[in-house]
């Protein structure tokens, strides 16, 4: 089996959002939607302070609480482990899901809006065509470029080389290796079975 | 949807990094931006801007074509109106002839800003050489508010490296000092490599008042109160002396140390050939050093002797002098940083071999900005890093020829720029053409030392970068003409005559070299609307001037076939190979001062003026200054000017930006935008606390001039934290542009404004680099 997944090194997360523009560019989400975000926690009091950066997205986790929440089966497990929303089910209008993830990595398309009302390219307003008013989005690890044999674009850009992708269950890739090494919770939910690792 | 899709190889030149970068390209319109895996510089990474890429290119709010004003300038509506790319140049052409003929060519003024931005890194090459063609000595730069002593010109006079930016070899380096530079965030392919550093046990120790992002991954940082820096490095030397941690022998052989200084004038002794003199502790004597002293010579780096009755001491003794009472206890009064803290990083810097410092725009914003940097840079002289593996090192100028065309101007141009006649002696022997925005104010509102009738200005927003700005719009008003290229309107335009809409660096082209690669960097879209390339707008001004013979007949690609020469290779070959020709340049050479001189077979030394490198400068005291860089209070400040902190209490700094931003630039850009919607001022949350300031509350910053009135009003958003010193408050520089797709409008750089600069007088400047003094400036704030 394959299980995708990412080690984060906040050691080496310098909080640059490159990872959020390169989600931004590969999938063209919507204006106020993104995938991924970056969160700052300041610990300490001056001059004993200390500043670190944590990209948050869906973790791809196994016990899927928004999943279980869903009233129209509209969520489910696919290949390599990720978590898919069935955008012809999800309609239900009520968002649970929203709510029931404990990294607040689901965001609902509200408004059927683009950045530029009468200046987006062909492409663009195809890309955007892709994401449909009112339905639930997440990150799904960039599947369309693992398929083809590449890695998610935010693991791509990253200028710190702060993620590293690969398969779970190969216990000699690199992920698993790092992982291994010891991993961080982030905040108080780490009891969903991630497939994204903080070290 | 990727089929069909063509993937151009390229570099992005939003700033001085240029990351190799594969473009996306489908009938003609830009898909997406990704960083090319085959960069050596950026591996496939890249930064926010980059990836934004297509978000800039199809920016609806983007300049569209030439336009010129119809109302005079001060009315509220300049009554913009269409013009052609011909009628737009031939105004310029035409008062660029009638001012050089009626006032001479040192009243028009060629401004360009950063060389971030719409590639100005790579052409503002053409426009010095047509500046240059014109006559005019003031060319604009951002020196003064930017890097200075770092690259331009850099410290001649103390490490002889001219225009050659200095960098830390962090692939051999040990530790890793970093100061006022964020460069985490604005070299982003560097990132990797001092995190790789990190990693295999390298120390990064930041010195920065603000927990910048850069400081928040330093092993130690070092947060002293803004603009005090050179105390702190004082005191570092001071450690490093006392306990014998300098490298003698380099100290000896390298710098201009053991050269004896007369006690009655300050200069170098020399004898009747004009060779400098050392003691020879041997033989109890003096010896010619011109500057290499023979072999045999143990000269004497302390002590006082009397030659020929005049007594004198090694420069070395001089600068322990300087350094003896600048004890880490009498640092830790000025700086804020504890005693023990200091001696640690002096001790960690000069034990932890290699060691590397580098330094950036944050040494740029104080009255001492100068001696901070000779005085940071000579910690890594002493300890014997300088041009080592895994030290502080530079490069040798570009491969390519050169284009910038100096020898064009008269001969006595230094003489008759605003440099020049300002005062700013290092400046003007350093043979700098650079005009700095406030002494061109200064010039325009006095008429003095003569009057500045006519501006270009390329890729700059000299109406929200620079301090002052009020006084900048004052000038611009008063200005006789001004013409303005940019991709996008900025604030300075409303007093423009003239406005041409310019590309983006997408849109441009040029030859560069990228590890691995030679390329040709052609256009990867066309340009949109009716907007130029920059460098197509030099070449057609230099055409119309009558400058065709001296540009290359006005042909870009003859230009940079002239640029690639060196590699022996034309722009046509390039063409051909769209990937680039793979090109190995020389390994890079360490210890540079010590390679032989094929003709004198002795070491080639330093480009100083003694050949070597200086702890002492004679050419300083020649001109009237300082030769050793000792303790100057900032001004203004909390010790400088008390009177203004009784009713302004706190310490305003502008420090770091982020990876997202460069400069006042891409706040338009909506994904950008998105993740840092609007400024805000970070405030210790104590001091928030005590007046009753919370997260998000808006909160008034007020400044003052010189005089204890009032200079400027920022309304802004409160943050509260722990990342900056409770007298010290942080705001953010580049803000004034609106985001339209988001729903923020332009907030202008003057009343109403988030523009930092318009809380800063710009009267102080330091005397020697022209730096306008802002970092340690005194504010206040209240709750709205």
């Amino acid at each position: 089996m394959t299980r995708y997944g990412l080690a984060i090194d906040i050691s080496r997360c310098i909080g640059c959002y490159a990872c959020v523009i390169a989600c931004k560019s590969e999938n063209s989400t919507r204006p106020g939607v993104s995938w991924i975000r970056v969160e700052q926690e300041e610990q300490g009091e001056y001059p004993n302070v200390s500043r670190s950066y944590w990209p948050v997205m869906c973790v791809e986790c196994g016990e899927m609480p928004c999943a279980q929440v869903c009233p129209n089966g509209a969520i489910h497990k696919g290949d390599g482990g990720i978590v898919f929303v069935d955008h012809d089910k999800c309609d239900c209008g009520t968002k649970l899901c929203v709510d029931a993830c404990p990294f607040g990595a689901m965001a609902t398309n509200e408004g059927n809006r683009s950045y530029f009302a009468d200046y987006v390219t062909p492409y663009e307003k195809e890309a955007l065509a892709a994401h449909r008013e009112g339905t639930v989005e997440k990150c799904m690890l960039c599947y369309h470029r693992i398929r083809s044999g590449d890695i998610p674009a935010c693991v791509r850009a990253c200028p710190a080389q702060a993620m590293v992708f690969g398969d779970l269950d190969d216990r000699d890739s690199p992920v698993t290796r790092l992982i291994a090494r010891g991993t961080k919770p982030l905040g108080t939910h780490a009891a969903v079975d991630p497939a994204v690792f903080y070290l | 949807m990727m089929f069909g899709t063509e993937r151009i190889p390229s570099y992005c030149i939003h700033c001085s990094a240029l990351c190799g970068v594969i473009a996306h390209v489908q009938d003609g319109y830009l898909i997406k931006i990704e960083g090319d895996p085959e960069s050596l510089n950026n591996a496939g990474t890249l930064c926010p801007k980059a990836l934004a890429a297509k978000q800039e290119i199809y920016h609806p709010d983007r300049l569209k074509y030439p336009m010129k004003r119809t109302r005079p300038k001060g009315e509220a509506d300049p009554g913009w109106v269409r013009i052609t790319w011909d009628e737009a140049l031939d105004t310029i052409v035409t008062k660029m002839v009638h001012f050089k003929e009626r006032y001479g060519a040192e009243s028009f003024f060629f401004q360009k800003g950063s060389t971030s931005g719409s590639s100005g890194v790579e052409w503002y090459g053409f426009y010095n050489r047509l500046a240059n063609l014109y006559g005019s000595p003031n060319f604009g730069g951002t020196g003064h508010i930017c890097c200075y002593s770092h690259s331009c010109p850099g410290l001649p006079l103390h490490l002889g490296t001219k225009g050659q930016s200095p960098y830390i070899d962090y692939e051999k380096t040990s530790l890793i000092l970093l100061v006022g530079y964020n460069i985490l965030h604005t070299k982003a392919p560097v990132a990797r490599r001092i995190l790789d550093a990190q990693r295999r046990g390298a120390k990064l120790i930041v010195v920065d008042p603000i927990l910048s992002p850069t400081a928040a991954k330093a092993d130690i940082w070092l947060a002293p109160r803004p603009g005090t820096d050179l105390a702190l490095f004082l005191a570092m030397h001071h450690v490093i002396i006392d306990e014998r941690l300098y490298e003698a022998d380099f100290v000896e052989q390298w710098t201009n140390a053991p050269f004896l200084v007369r006690d009655d004038n300050g200069l170098f002794l020399r004898d009747e050939s004009n060779r400098y003199l050392v003691w020879d502790l041997e033989n109890q004597r003096v010896q010619p050093a011109d500057p290499w002293f023979p072999a045999g010579v143990r000269p004497a780096l302390s002590g006082a002797h009397s030659v020929n009755g005049v007594l004198c001491r090694p420069a070395w003794q001089l600068f322990c002098d300087l350094v003896e009472t600048c004890t880490p206890e009498w640092a830790q009064e000025i700086t804020w940083v504890p005693a023990d803290k200091i001696r640690e990083v002096a001790r960690l810097f000069a034990t932890s071999k290699p060691a590397g410092n580098d330094w950036y725009n944050g040494l740029h914003k104080s009255s001492n900005a100068y001696y901070t940097a000779v005085a940071m840079t000579l910690l890594s002289v002493v300890t014997g890093n300088w041009d080592v593996p895994g030290g502080l090192t530079y490069e040798p100028k570009s491969r390519f020829n050169e284009i910038k065309g100096t020898a064009f101007l008269p001969k006595d141009w230094i003489e008759k720029s605003l440099i020049a006649a300002a005062g700013y002696k290092v400046r003007a022997y350093n043979g700098e053409n650079v005009g700095p925005m406030n002494l061109i104010a200064n010039a325009v509102l006095s008429g003095k030392p003569y009057p500045i009738k006519g501006i270009l200005s390329l890729a700059s927003g000299f109406g929200t970068s620079n301090p002052n700005s009020r006084r900048i719009m004052e000038a611009l008003q008063k200005l006789e003409f001004l013409a303005m290229g940019d991709i996008w309107k900025t604030p300075a335009m409303e007093m423009a005559d003239i406005i041409l809409p310019c590309s983006t660096p997408w849109e441009s082209e040029f030859v560069n070299y990228n590890a691995p690669y030679l390329m040709y960097r052609r256009p990867i879209v066309e340009p949109q609307h009716e907007s130029w390339p920059d460098l197509k707008i030099v070449f057609e001004l230099a055409r119309r001037m009558g400058y065709a013979e001296q540009f290359w007949d006005g042909d870009t690609k003859k230009a940079f076939d002239y640029m690639l020469e060196p590699f022996k290779v034309t722009l046509a070959e390039l063409a051909d190979s769209p990937r680039g020709i793979r090109y190995t340049p020389p390994e890079p050479v360490f210890r540079k001062y010590a390679v032989s001189d094929e003709r004198s077979s002795k070491p080639k030394g330093v480009a100083t003026p003694t050949g070597k490198l200086e702890v002492y400068s004679e050419k300083l005291k020649t001109l009237d200054y300082n030769p050793l860089p000792a303790w100057i209070e900032p001004t203004p400040g909390p010790v400088s000017t008390p009177d203004l902190v009784r009713d302004f209490p706190l310490i305003l700094a502008s420090g770091f930006k982020p990876m997202h931003w460069i400069h006042g630039q891409m706040r338009a850009v909506p994904w950008l935008r998105e993740c840092e919607k609007e400024p805000s001022v970070w405030i210790n949350r104590r001091t928030a606390a005590e007046m009753g300031i919370k997260d998000g509350d808006q909160v008034v910053v007020e400044t003052p001039k010189p005089d204890g009135s009032m200079q400027g009003r920022l309304r802004l958003k409160a943050h509260p934290t722990e990342s900056v010193h409770p007298r010290v408050i942080y705001i953010p520089y580049g803000w004034w542009q609106g985001c339209a797709p988001l729903g923020l409008m332009d907030r202008g750089n003057l009343d109403g404004s988030t523009n930092v600069n318009y809380l800063y007088d710009d009267s102080v400047t330091d005397p020697l680099s022209g730096t306008i003094s802002i970092v340690s400036y005194p504010c206040r704030v209240r709750k709205e």
